[in-house]
């Protein structure tokens, strides 16, 4: 691989766990209360959230485990090493694909979303574009500046999600979490599926692992980073339920966010705290977007190697940019999220489970 | 080249940066503190808009003399409120700006017409500025004539109105006062209680009692008044305070309530039948007896809580009967509780809890009430007799 003097051993383990909170905290944070309680009933929801949590940390460690037995080598070059060549150059594009899809479900998502609650005449297409600039230039850089940036934005994220959850206590209806378990196993089954979906976020680490420089720690970090993640969910999904109740919520888009817009500060000038979180809200999407576009580009460049990282970049923005004007109405955008997830997590187990076999086989090779 | 590429980065930033297609100063902008929605025939409502007017409203020393009305009311009339909201936003000749609203008020007349209310309020969980803590409540007479109310000590009706939703002194209230709280109730088609208020005279607004709104018929049933919407927040368990007056041989007393404890089970589960026991506990403190009653006896303690008590049970007995018989409605919450703590029964019972077969006014309700005095006040009596 051709890489430049800094590309190894730019991240540590810490980072990594940041990272993947950052990463799992998105766009799904804001409807996945929404998404369980739809297909659970009262406040079962809580056994989905954990569920879900438990099982994506422990395939995140899995997949961590098998990364980081290949120090410092590329998703490409241990995935070719299991699973030979082609296999691999397929598999690393469809990975492209997927997080290039991601990256365009955010840019317009953050334009629907702020054109919902914040703006009336500003066009989503110059909103779109804005983000993406700043995403662009977040990328274009060297790979530890993004980590830098999710170190410097996680006080920020933990913040405003303690804020909204804190802020939102008084606000609980104790009793509307009765009766318990009302749901039925295929309600579970679902809840816990969308759960999962969910927590995908974590699938970053195939990637970044390569640039840990000792990863004995990491499976670790990434299974607390996904339990972690889970914890905010959990308290989300249930602050959700008893502010607004199971039936109210399944009724509303965007539930986390409707959250904020609930509380009021006594006083005139924070009477109004949504347009606060919005700003907070805003990085937690940047964080995202940014990372699965850095993916995009660490995965493309991986099998076409002789790429510049700022080519690259420079040709997928307007490819980004169209595609992700194209869904016309709110609900085509849902429809492409709802696909996204699916296809999300059947790749992502089904890769798993190749890789998996394949490792029980051959096994690690730490020294290349 | 890199000179080029800056430069045109700095044209595309111009671009984008230099304009905000959402900016409106705040100067130009119209605040809403009030609305009130009232029947303008049969499908049409007449919508009464509350807008502040800011430079009337600090209140300046050397301003003393000038300074004109601290509000201004803009009315129209339409099909749905978001067509006249715009049609009030040309009147008002400035942009108006809903986030800070308030109170919302209905008029009688519309919450009496089956339906009516519910598909006039969508709006107002949708719509991206408003916020479920916005205060809702039902007018006797016509809504618009309440934002007119100049009250001595607030500049704007609306915030008068607002407040005294808020006030947590009294009983004869209700709990529910946030659309937030009611757009679950409309959406599950349950039955809630809300606040009933009339305009008294210039100056002053009062609860005339409590609404009632029944969830399937979806209309207000009747207005419970005086004792029985107290009655009504012992029911359900009110986080207020208040006072109940009994008559202690021929002298008046009044006991200040501290805290009240409902707690509901259910006795009998058969759906014809149902039985439910209500206990009421109530913690107090003597505000005002007949005087000459000597407070250091037990005997005399025991009396009280006889007598409180029994007044209270007489009370909401009497309004127990009335939601049952007169309006068939269940504002108590006993659905809720059904809900919450037998999911099995209130599936079976839920379609016609308090419409059609009626289960609600079928089934038993017994009530009892506990009191305690934890506080005498500071003297014994006012007589030595």
């Amino acid at each position: 691989m051709n890489r430049s003097p800094d590309y190894q051993g730019i991240v540590s383990d810490r980072d990594i766990l940041i990272t993947v909170i950052t990463n799992i905290i998105g766009v799904l944070t804001l409807t996945s209360p929404r998404v369980v309680a739809e297909v659970t009933n009262s406040s079962d929801g809580w056994i989905t959230v954990l569920l879900g949590g438990i099982i994506a940390s422990l395939c995140g460690w899995f997949i961590a485990k098998i990364a980081s037995s290949f120090p410092n080598q590329s998703f490409l070059t241990y995935t070719s090493y299991l699973l030979s060549k082609p296999v691999a150059i397929v598999m690393t594009l469809i990975f492209s694909l997927q997080f290039f899809m991601t990256t365009v479900f955010y840019v317009r998502e953050l334009a629907a979303l702020s054109h919902q609650y914040l703006f009336d005449h500003t066009p989503q297409e110059i909103i779109s574009l804005t983000f993406l600039f700043v995403v662009i230039y977040a990328v274009s850089g060297s790979q530890a500046g993004i980590f830098r940036l999710n170190v410097l934005f996680f006080p920020i994220l933990v913040v405003g999600l303690f804020l909204v959850i804190f802020l939102s206590i008084g606000l609980i209806d104790w009793e509307g979490f009765l009766p318990l378990f009302q749901t039925d196993f295929e309600g579970y089954l679902k809840g816990t599926y969308f759960s999962v979906v969910n927590m995908l976020g974590f699938a970053i680490v195939f990637f970044y692992i390569g640039l840990v420089k000792n990863p004995r720690n990491t499976p670790k970090m990434t299974a607390y980073g996904v339990l972690v993640t889970m914890g905010f969910n959990l308290v989300i999904y249930l602050v959700c339920v008893g502010v607004f109740g199971n039936t109210t919520m399944r009724n509303m888009f965007f539930p986390t966010f409707d959250l904020s817009r609930t509380v009021e500060i006594p006083g005139g000038f924070f009477e109004r705290f949504d347009a606060f979180l919005f700003l907070f809200w805003t990085i937690i999407f940047f964080t995202t977007a940014t990372m699965a576009l850095d993916v995009t580009v660490m995965t493309l460049r991986m099998v076409f190697r002789n790429f510049k990282k700022i080519n690259a970049v420079i040709m997928l923005s307007p490819i980004i940019y169209f595609t992700s004007m194209v869904p016309k109405s709110y609900l085509d955008v849902v429809s492409f999220n709802r696909l996204l997830g699916h296809f999300t997590i059947i790749y992502f187990l089904l890769v798993t489970i190749l890789l998996g076999i394949a490792f029980k086989i051959k096994g690690g090779n730490s020294s290349e | 080249m890199n000179k080029l590429n800056a430069m045109l980065i700095l044209v595309m930033c111009t671009l984008i940066l230099a304009a905000c297609w959402d900016q409106i100063e705040i100067e130009e902008r119209a605040f809403i503190f009030g609305m009130a929605i009232d029947a303008a025939d049969k499908t049409e409502v007449k919508l009464t808009q509350q807008l502040v007017v800011p430079e009337n409203m600090a209140t300046v020393a050397a301003n003393a003399g000038g300074g004109g009305k601290a509000y201004r009311n803009l009315s129209s009339t339409g099909k749905t409120i978001y067509e006249i909201n715009l049609d009030l936003a040309k009147q008002a000749s400035r942009s108006i700006d809903s986030t800070h609203l308030g109170v919302i008020l209905v008029s009688e007349d519309i919450m009496k017409q089956p339906g009516r209310f519910k598909e006039h309020f969508d709006v107002f969980f949708r719509e991206k500025r408003m916020r479920r803590g916005i205060k809702l409540a039902v007018t006797n007479g016509l809504a618009e004539d309440l934002l007119y109310v100049e009250a001595e000590h607030e500049k704007i009706p609306a915030e008068y109105i607002k407040n005294l939703l808020e006030n947590k002194k009294r009983l004869d209230v209700t709990d529910l006062v946030r659309i937030g709280d009611i757009d679950e109730k409309l959406y599950e088609e349950t039955s809630f209680p809300l606040p009933y208020l009339k305009k008294i005279s210039s100056t002053v607004i009062d609860y005339e009692g409590i609404a009632i709104y029944n969830g399937k018929e979806e209309r207000m049933v009747g207005v419970l008044k005086g004792d029985d919407a107290k009655a009504l927040s012992y029911i359900r368990g009110l986080k207020n305070n208040g006072s109940i007056n009994t008559e202690i041989d021929g002298g008046p007393m009044t006991i200040e309530i501290l805290t009240i404890k409902r707690k509901i089970t259910l006795t009998n589960n058969d759906p014809n039948n149902l039985q439910f026991s209500i206990k009421i506990q109530i913690k107090g403190a003597i505000a005002d007896q007949s005087g000459w009653e000597n407070l250091k006896e037990y005997e005399v303690l025991n009396k009280f809580y006889k007598k409180t008590s029994e007044k209270i049970e007489e009370m909401v007995k009497n309004t127990i009967n009335k939601l049952q018989n007169d309006f068939q409605t269940d504002a108590m919450g006993l659905g809720e509780y059904l809900n919450r703590y037998y999911p099995k029964i209130w599936k079976e019972v839920q379609d016609e809890w308090d419409n059609g077969k009626n289960y609600f006014s079928k089934s038993d309700i017994d009530c009892e009430v506990k009191i305690v005095i934890e506080e005498p006040g500071s003297i014994n009596k006012t007589t030595s007799k």
